[in-house]
């Protein structure tokens, strides 16, 4: 199986109307703590800003009294004492304020985190395999890490931030409005200059930046491919034609690189430097309208302008430009945020799986509907069933295999024929098209999927495990198999040769992805999985692909006692394999093409022997 | 340790200028910063509350002129910033390519592909990052923390005691960095737990789903779930200490300034000459406070410095790994013969590992020989013969061509002259000449066609659109399993090699057409010894000998007639193939 390359173009992620909405619902649940929150940081910010208005009132109200009655010989320290204790009680409360508001938001953004990622997990388990087949590992993760990441830092940084410097820019628009309409005329002229230029300049750095990302992408793509294929580098001496061929890609990450990032940092400056020309311009323009007495509009009419008001406009201008800056600087995080959220909420809003029936399977190996029971004989039918994964191109045409109690049927062809999408429907892992598949005579779309796969285990080519100890990922099969069981299941398919190799035996722990075990071992370990599961129906897909002839030799034993008494469709490239099969099929292009035992299909020359003898390629 | 010095100072040779540049600017753009607030201040003092308007005129363009300075060094040390970070980033990841370039198997063994990935992209970008920080943000921070303490301790004595301060801000930094990052480095251990429960889900969710572990899985991942969530709120509970902290000492420094100032100012009667005044206290709580600010700006770029010494860190892990293959002093540049001999050699792949791959292997074969080898997975066949061409060295013994132990030879010129075909090839994305071109970069197109003819190639690639340059993905995911081992098979022909080795390189090649391949090579490569690696015995029983293996250890070395008489594995791997035909 190929795995695809997990890359993300987050540039062309549509963000849909309502994503904002559903993203802030996420904040309901916490409301009342959010508005503790907001209440500590109130109080918080107060002091902060105490801090600063606290200088002029030490100055106004006790320095020059204290200095007024030094001249009169007798100074009152109590006043300036209070003052300095008050002072610092209300700091300690802010101080206080801030930790508690810290850590409470510290905590509902982990929730909201953990809320997310377990509504996620729990979603996906539900989803069709198709999900799964459509979408690529790495993709589904990352909605899991980058996106969910992102999503945090918005709802809990950059969405409070944005909202808090919104609300005081406001005010100071209010402010200087009421001041001067011409003087804030002044500002916003120069403001909209600079926020041509920052546009400008940011769309480059985007642009660029994409670049640099692809670019990255590249060379993180030729870096792996070149270490995999490290064996043809050094047997074809590619080494330095390789390093070549990096720089040249290294080169271009460089180029757009270097561009990105100077574009991101001039707006620094820029943005610094525009804000001080909006406080000159200001104080020149300001100064000029007093002194050649021009009229003065402002909110409520028409005046002239005092230097107390331009002092005061002065200080409102440079917080103009700090408060524009707050909110430029957090847009780009939410945007980017709501592209994240849109793929979580896609991943949520995905059909789940529907498990409904009417049989289920009981513990006794029987289909049980209400009182009508069933025995579990071994049966499958497939009656005329036609398939398809996309509209209009078919895969599975007109397929019909009868399997009875305790028969093995074998499916064999080229790469593609359609063998493993037969064992995708006998487990309803896809849905057919038309047809029928019944199990002992009971149309599969009657049984419960959960029950269905209860009772039929899958051995692949690829196998999956799972971190945890060997015992774990034997105990897999059957929860309730005891460390004896899974031992005895162990020894009976023959995996305890490795198993009992490992330093720790039975308590290896393995993982789940890395290459701790070769294909081989893996597949001794699935065989062994399978076994202790018990169920009367099992699939095998290429499951000994990867152990050796003399090696499969031995499992054989093994494998004959699983297949022992249970209805087995095998898929298998090594013919070898599938020669005591009671019924083999020949599949091509989504059809049976021949079907019958060994020997009669060798007798009868046709496609069988021509696959048999190695004249026609399987892969 | 000072490899460590080495590779940057490698890496920092032709980007000195612009990190000297970057810096140059940086500096002149804080004294602008530094001074401007100073001309504000006298703007409105002198300007507006007096209301004289040439005063305000000649000020504005005092003002407007240091605006346009701070601005431009700000853009020129951006630019010089980010010239002298992505072109150290460059070298960085250049040097680091070129080193693993020179790793044998062990050497990547030991890091695993994934890493060296990283390290040679993300690694490489986190230093970039705190370089750029580096010669732009910090030297910014600390030169504004020297002016704001110069300026402070000008104006009155009083502000030495902001420089107190200075201690508890470092003081601090390093308690929370201290107790917060263990706690992190759990986290994202956790944050590891959870991605690979996820990746194991989701690869395997038809395991999952056949055995109905739905339910179970949910419980698996809400624990991890719940752990990272424990732990993270408790790491982060910490860290975010550090603002409050901050504020603590701020507010404590202001206190301290405002008390003695207001005392000082009553002492000397608010007159300049005899000490601090209401103006100047105002100043002198400004820069205090801006000094303390810078403090924790710089201790906050300190955090990302801090990451990414653990990147550089990674990056000298690699750069100081001693390739375990290469060329010695006085290599020979020349194979005169091509015998091949093995004496005593032993081998396995980690010096740790219990039991031997290959036992006490003695083999010789002379030079145009034709040879085969047969043996179970795991007996040792494959790790044979990739001690040949030195992709592996052996543990003990000695592998000779000619006589000369392989050692002996200049790396490439070994290599150059053993063409090597495995059942797994690797393709590079490209083209299928440009694979082929792997071989021999100088062949021209009439030789790439004649080696896919060689190959049997040629019948397929001729069919597709663009021929010989038709495009081929990643891991020739677009080409079937026989054919890319046929066009492999053409890459290692058009080497024109003196010695052939296929490990199972026809596997998935139809019977005939592997025939007729070997008949094509017998016949356009003479003189050139051949070592066949099958599981079929039909591939191999028309070679000059067979060598079997059986456990790493060499078993049988004969014809395959005489090999039916002695060798009972042998006879045993024939009777097991033979018996098919005969079913």
């Amino acid at each position: 199986m190929i795995r695809k390359r997990n890359k993300i173009k987050y540039e062309n992620v549509s963000v849909k109307k309502g994503t904002f909405i559903r993203m802030l619902s996420y904040l309901i649940k916490y409301k009342f703590r959010l508005l503790f929150v907001i209440l500590f940081f109130v109080v918080s910010m107060f002091a902060q800003v105490y801090t600063n208005l606290y200088l002029k009132i030490l100055i106004d109200d006790h320095v020059l009294r204290m200095l007024n009655e030094k001249a009169n010989g007798y100074i009152n320290y109590s006043p300036f004492y209070t003052s300095i204790f008050h002072y610092i009680i209300l700091l300690v409360i802010g101080i206080i304020c801030n930790f508690i508001y810290s850590i409470m938001m510290v905590r509902i953004g982990e929730s909201i985190m953990m809320d997310i990622r377990e509504e996620m997990f729990k979603k996906m388990e539900t989803l069709p395999i198709s999900y799964f087949d459509k979408n690529d590992t790495g993709d589904i993760m990352s909605r899991y890490t980058l996106d969910l990441d992102t999503m945090r830092n918005s709802l809990t940084n950059s969405i409070p931030q944005c909202f808090a410097a919104t609300f005081s820019f406001i005010t100071i628009i209010g402010s200087m409005l009421v001041l001067s309409i011409n003087l804030t005329l002044v500002s916003i002229s120069t403001f909209l200059v600079m926020f041509f230029i920052t546009k400008k300049l940011s769309n480059i750095s985007i642009s660029s930046n994409i670049k640099a990302q692809n670019a990255i992408g590249n060379l993180d793509g030729y870096v792996e491919e070149m270490i995999k294929g490290a064996k043809e580098v050094k047997l074809f001496s590619y080494e330095n034609r390789n390093i070549i061929e990096f720089n040249n890609k290294n080169k271009i990450w460089m180029e757009n690189a270097k561009l990105a990032d100077t574009m991101s940092i001039i707006l620094m400056p820029i943005n610094n430097g525009f804000g001080n020309v909006i406080y000159i311009l200001s104080a020149l323009v300001g100064g000029f309208i007093v002194v050649n007495n021009i009229n003065n509009f402002y909110l409520f009419g028409v005046g002239s302008l005092t230097l107390g008001m331009i002092v005061s406009f002065l200080s409102f201008s440079k917080n103009f430009t700090r408060e524009i800056s707050n909110i430029s600087s957090q847009v780009p995080y939410i945007y980017q945020s709501l592209s994240g959220a849109n793929r979580i909420f896609e991943l949520l809003d995905v059909e789940s799986e529907v498990d409904n029936g009417e049989y289920r399977l009981s513990n006794d190996g029987y289909w049980v509907r209400g009182i009508e029971k069933i025995k579990v004989e071994g049966n499958i039918e497939v009656n005329n069933v036609y398939f398809s994964y996309e509209k209009d191109k078919p895969i599975l045409k007109d397929i019909n295999i009868y399997a009875r109690p305790g028969q093995k049927v074998a499916l064999v062809g080229k790469t593609g024929a359609g063998k493993t999408t037969i064992t995708n429907l006998i487990n309803r892992f896809y849905d057919i098209d038309s047809g029928l598949i019944t199990y002992d005579g009971i149309d599969i779309k009657k049984i419960y999927k959960k029950d269905l796969r209860r009772a039929m285990a899958i051995v692949l080519q690829d196998v999956n495990l799972f971190h945890g100890s060997i015992l774990d990922n034997i105990r897999y099969g059957n929860l309730n198999a005891t460390d004896e069981d899974c031992i005895r299941a162990a020894k009976e398919t023959y995996a305890s040769f490795f198993i009992e190799q490992l330093e720790n035996g039975y308590n290896t722990i393995i993982n789940g992805d890395t290459g701790d075990l070769s294909q081989g071992q893996k597949q001794l370990l699935a065989i062994a999985r399978a076994y202790i599961a018990n169920p009367p129906f099992i699939i095998l897909d290429e499951a000994t692909s990867n152990i050796d002839a003399r090696t499969e030799k031995l499992v054989q034993t093994g494998m004959d006692k699983i297949m022992k008494n249970r209805t087995v469709f095998v898929i298998a490239h090594r013919l070898s394999t599938i020669i005591n099969s009671d019924v083999i099929m020949v599949m091509d292009n989504g059809e049976i093409v021949e079907r019958g035992s060994h020997n009669e299909l060798l007798s009868k020359k046709g496609r069988y022997y021509n696959l048999y003898n190695g004249n026609i390629e399987l892969e | 340790m000072k490899k460590i010095f080495e590779l940057i100072k490698l890496s920092l040779s032709n980007c000195k200028k612009e990190s000297l540049l970057s810096i140059f600017f940086v500096a002149i753009e804080t004294t602008a910063e530094v001074i401007i607030p100073f001309v504000m201040a006298s703007l409105i003092d002198k300007g507006v509350e007096v209301g004289d308007f040439t005063v305000i005129k000649n000020t504005t363009m005092v003002l407007f002129v240091l605006v346009v300075c701070q601005m431009s060094t700000g853009v020129l040390c951006a630019i010089f910033a980010v010239r002298a970070s992505t072109i150290f980033a460059y070298n960085l990841r250049s040097n680091i390519f070129k080193k693993i370039q020179t790793f044998s198997f062990k050497n990547i063994d030991k890091f695993k592909v994934g890493s060296l990935v990283v390290r040679s992209t993300t690694d490489v970008i986190n230093i970039k990052q705190s370089y750029q920080i580096m010669i732009r943000g910090i030297i910014r921070a600390i030169l504004m923390v020297v002016f704001s303490t110069y300026a402070a301790c000008k104006i009155h004595y009083i502000g030495r005691y902001a420089i107190v301060a200075i201690p508890f801000v470092f003081l601090s930094f390093f308690i929370i960095a201290k107790s917060a990052l263990p706690i992190f480095k759990k986290v994202f251990k956790s944050v590891d737990d959870l991605n690979n429960n996820l990746s194991e889900n989701i690869r395997g969710i038809r395991v999952v789903k056949s055995f109905s572990r739905e339910k179970f899985e949910e419980n698996k991942f809400i624990n991890i779930s719940k752990s990272i969530f424990k732990n993270f709120v408790k790491a982060e509970s910490i860290a975010v200490m550090w603002l409050p902290i901050m504020h603590f000492i701020m507010y404590t420094i202001n206190i301290v300034i405002a008390y003695f100032g207001t005392m000082a100012i009553i002492e000397s009667g608010n007159n300049i000459n005899l000490g601090l005044t209401t103006g100047s206290l105002v100043s002198l709580i400004t820069y205090s406070a801006q000094m303390i600010g810078s403090l924790m700006f710089l201790a906050f770029l300190t955090v990302s410095l801090l990451i990414s010494i653990e990147s550089l860190v990674r990056l000298y892990e690699v750069f100081n790994e001693e390739p375990d293959i290469k060329n010695i002093d006085n290599k020979i540049d020349e194979i005169k013969n091509f015998d091949i001999e093995f004496k005593n050699v032993n081998f396995k792949y980690k010096n740790k590992a219990k039991s031997n791959i290959l036992t006490n292997i003695n083999i010789k074969i002379n030079e145009g020989e034709k040879i085969g080898i047969i043996g179970g997975t795991g007996s040792g066949k494959s790790s044979f013969v990739n001690l040949i061409p030195r992709l592996y060295d052996v543990i003990s013994g000695e592998v000779l061509i000619g006589g000369i132990n392989v050692k002996q030879y200049d790396l490439d010129v070994l290599r150059k002259s053993i063409g090597m075909v495995m059942q797994k090839n690797t393709l590079f994305s490209g083209t299928i000449a440009s694979n082929v071109l792997f071989g021999d970069e100088l062949a021209s197109e009439d030789e790439i066609k004649e080696a896919l003819k060689i190959s049997m190639a040629y019948e397929f690639v001729e069919k597709k659109t663009d021929g010989i340059y038709e495009r081929v993905e990643q891991d020739g995911a677009n080409f079937s399993g026989g054919q890319k081992q046929r066009i492999c098979i053409a890459r290692a022909i058009i080497k024109k090699p003196k010695i052939l080795i296929f490990d199972d390189a026809t596997a998935s090649v139809d019977t005939n057409t592997e025939k007729k391949i070997f008949n094509e090579i017998n016949k356009k490569l003479n003189n050139c010894t051949q070592i066949i690696i099958s599981q079929k015995i039909s591939s191999i029983n028309s070679c000059d000998k067979i060598i079997v293996f059986d456990m790493g250890e060499i078993v049988g070395f004969d014809t395959h007639d005489n090999l039916m008489k002695t060798c009972a594995i042998y006879r045993e791997i024939c009777d097991l193939q033979t018996k098919k035909e005969n079913d």
